[in-house]
């Protein structure tokens, strides 16, 4: 019967082209519009680290001036840093509490590979981070690995790239051991990433969190040594006379400037560290430092995109007025459902008296409406796709990964349009089901 | 095949009672032809939709096949439409977007027979009625004559004892007219029982039996007595 409650639906479509493209084209409308915003949404409000997001947390240390509070938080309450100073990151790492440790900045320069022209050298930013980063952040390697504890602790001149600079660099080879100027300094490749977005890239700031990842990654330690210094584009926040114009300054003030993320073994061991946080800021109480009353912190993943708001209450609202905006449209495809089946009537009054029961009537006009839900589906993907591909054209300070859907909301798209073709047709469905069939037998 | 017993039809608007159908008694055998007449607005069609469960009745039993069907769910007055009635119309109602085949053989998809018995039975259908060859065909494609046929081949597919025609010629010409009279007495000779309104009287005498309705009154009328008349 499926086959043939499917042939209906066909030929119960042709027979009403104008309605049915009414109603697949309202559906499919509503869908784009709601599909473009969902999309947006559920893309920036994705855990990127689902398998360890409890177990991966970022470290908060209240150091800032005890006069005035760093910032405010969303609810009003004052908020801490969460960045740390030079001294409190080194400390940290070096008490090794955590089973991992991801600690970084960045600063910029130009790059080239040492056998390209100079006028070839793009200036880009470099991630200074610690050998765990790409381990920490799930960053796939496709040749070779980080760099070995050694080079954290000397600042060897070994960096990591993407595959997209890899591709630009060498040409897409296998480039372990090729050689790159950062400004005038050799750095030696040591591993290639493979394309890698973390959506949202959530262990930075919020403004920059739908911003690509970078494509450069060397350690921490190496910048110190060579100075490498962007003030305009570290993100750092200082208080305090102490001077900060040169990176030698900044290491010895109370100026705030490096992530650090630590990951945990077992959850359990996230009580542990804070506890080992807590103790460290009674210690530099006793120095005179951390005097301020708001607590240390110590976030999972989650519990850092909650508190930075990865969807803003301006993503809910767009996503609440294209819901809306499909309710309209739904409503619109039910009153042309009702107009449709009414001019069923006749058909509906033969097909009882041969023998159908409601249930069939039911059955035949659901999948009428499965159907156009299907179409009006499809088309409204479609569509959803070409907004997509329009807005990150437009937007294109967010990575395209933002505007990009799984095939989880793919799938989503069409089975939306069908559901709700079918929830809102069961009110037509219902009365068409009603129809006396001897009240209509002279009509079809 | 068909009792009645008691049955009345009627209705409010408003606060008024019409009384469609006044209380009568009916018994139809099996292979009876029974001729329904009487002037427009009598309650024809009424007793008509009721003799083929379209329409419920306001008192009264009615037994079909031997089962009281008083009181039956939507449901199972379906299932018995389907094995035991056959309808055709005035105006054939035949579904303009099928083709003939999947217009007689509506009837079976709700009976549940396979495609193989499906097939041969709305085959051997439209054989009987010389339109075999046709059944990709479209009904505006064929003859009013030929629409009554293939409308009443898709009421006879499903095997029913009871074929209710409701005024079966009456778009039609009196030689397609004759041809569809003359079928549906080839087919009641077959044992089928059938209940046919009809205006034109000398049709009606072709029947078996005739019931006249009047007011909402039922009378049965000797068949020689109208034809000595």
């Amino acid at each position: 019967m499926v086959s043939y409650y499917i042939k209906l639906a066909w030929l119960s479509l042709r027979k009403t082209p104008l309605l049915s493209f009414l109603m697949i084209g309202t559906i499919a409308i509503g869908i784009t519009a709601a599909m473009i915003t969902v999309t947006v949404g559920y893309m920036m409000a994705q855990n990127p680290l689902p398998h360890k997001s409890e177990r991966v947390a970022m470290v908060h240390l209240n150091s800032w001036d005890p006069t005035q509070p760093y910032g405010y938080r969303r609810n009003g309450k004052n908020d801490i840093p969460s960045t740390l100073t030079y001294q409190d990151a080194m400390a940290l790492l070096q008490a090794d509490k955590a089973d991992k440790h991801a600690l970084f900045t960045q600063f910029s320069d130009m790059i080239r590979a040492e056998a390209m022209d100079v006028r070839d050298a793009q200036f880009h930013p470099v991630r200074s981070t610690t050998r765990d980063f790409f381990d920490v952040f799930d960053a796939p390697f496709i040749h070779g690995g980080t760099w070995s504890k050694e080079a954290d602790q000397t600042g060897e001149q070994v960096i990591v790239l993407s595959k997209h600079e890899n591709d630009r660099l060498f040409g897409g080879i296998n480039s372990v051991g090729q050689d790159v100027l950062v400004g005038t300094l050799l750095y030696r490749v040591v591993g290639v990433i493979d394309d890698w977005q973390p959506t949202p890239r959530f262990y930075t700031h919020r403004y920059l969190m739908y911003q690509s990842t970078l494509n450069y990654f060397v350690p921490l330690e190496s910048q110190i040594r060579n100075e490498l210094f962007s003030p305009t584009s570290m993100g750092w926040s200082c208080w305090g006379d102490a001077p900060s114009s040169t990176l030698a300054q900044v290491l010895l003030s109370e100026c705030v400037w490096l992530y650090m993320w630590v990951e945990f073994d077992t959850v359990d061991k996230k009580d542990d560290y804070f506890h080992f946080l807590s103790d460290y800021s009674e210690e530099q109480k006793q120095v005179g430092r951390f005097t301020r009353p708001e607590p240390n912190r110590l976030m999972s993943v989650t519990e850092y995109l909650e508190k930075e708001g990865a969807v803003s209450k301006e993503n809910i609202m767009g996503i609440g007025f294209a819901l809306a905006f499909l309710l309209a449209c739904l409503c619109n495809v039910m009153s042309l459902m009702m107009t449709k089946f009414h001019g069923k009537g006749g058909e509906i009054g033969l097909r009882r008296a041969v023998g159908a029961s409601k249930k069939d009537i039911i059955i035949q006009f659901g999948f009428e409406l499965i159907f156009i839900g299907f179409v009006g589906g499809v088309i409204g993907l479609l569509l959803a796709q070409v907004g997509l591909s329009v807005l990150t054209d437009m937007f294109s300070n967010l990575h395209k990964n933002v505007m990009t859907m799984d095939i989880y909301l793919m799938v989503g798209t069409i089975g939306l349009a069908m559901s709700t073709s079918v929830l809102f047709g069961l009110w037509p469905i219902y009365r068409a089901s009603l129809i006396q069939p001897s009240s209509q037998l002279k009509s079809l | 095949m068909l009792k009645m017993r008691g049955i009345a039809k009627s209705f409010f608007t408003n606060t008024l009672k019409t009384q469609a159908l006044q209380p009568f008694d009916l018994d139809i055998e099996q292979g009876d032809f029974v001729s329904i007449v009487g002037p427009s607005g009598s309650g024809k069609t009424t007793f008509l939709n009721i003799a083929g469960l379209l329409e419920d009745y306001s008192e009264g039993q009615y037994y079909l096949g031997g089962k009281d069907v008083t009181g039956l769910s939507d449901n199972h007055k379906s299932s018995l439409r389907n094995q035991k009635i056959g309808f055709v119309f005035q105006s054939f109602n035949l579904i303009p977007e099928l083709n003939l085949f999947d217009n007689v053989e509506m009837p079976l998809r709700y009976r549940h027979f396979s495609s193989k018995e499906r097939a041969q039975r709305v085959h051997e259908a439209l054989e009987k009625v010389g339109l075999a060859g046709r059944k990709s065909h479209y009904p505006q494609q064929l003859s009013g004559g030929q629409q009554q046929r293939v409308a009443i081949t898709r009421a006879l597919a499903g095997s029913p004892s009871l074929l209710l025609a409701d005024e079966p010629t009456g778009n039609l010409d009196s030689k397609m007219a004759d041809g569809i009279m003359s079928l549906l007495k080839d087919i009641n000779k077959q044992g089928t029982s059938i209940l046919m309104v009809t205006h034109d009287m000398e049709q009606a005498k072709q029947a078996s039996r005739i019931i006249e309705i009047r007011d909402g009154h039922l009378s049965e009328h000797q068949v020689s007595l109208l034809h000595r008349d």
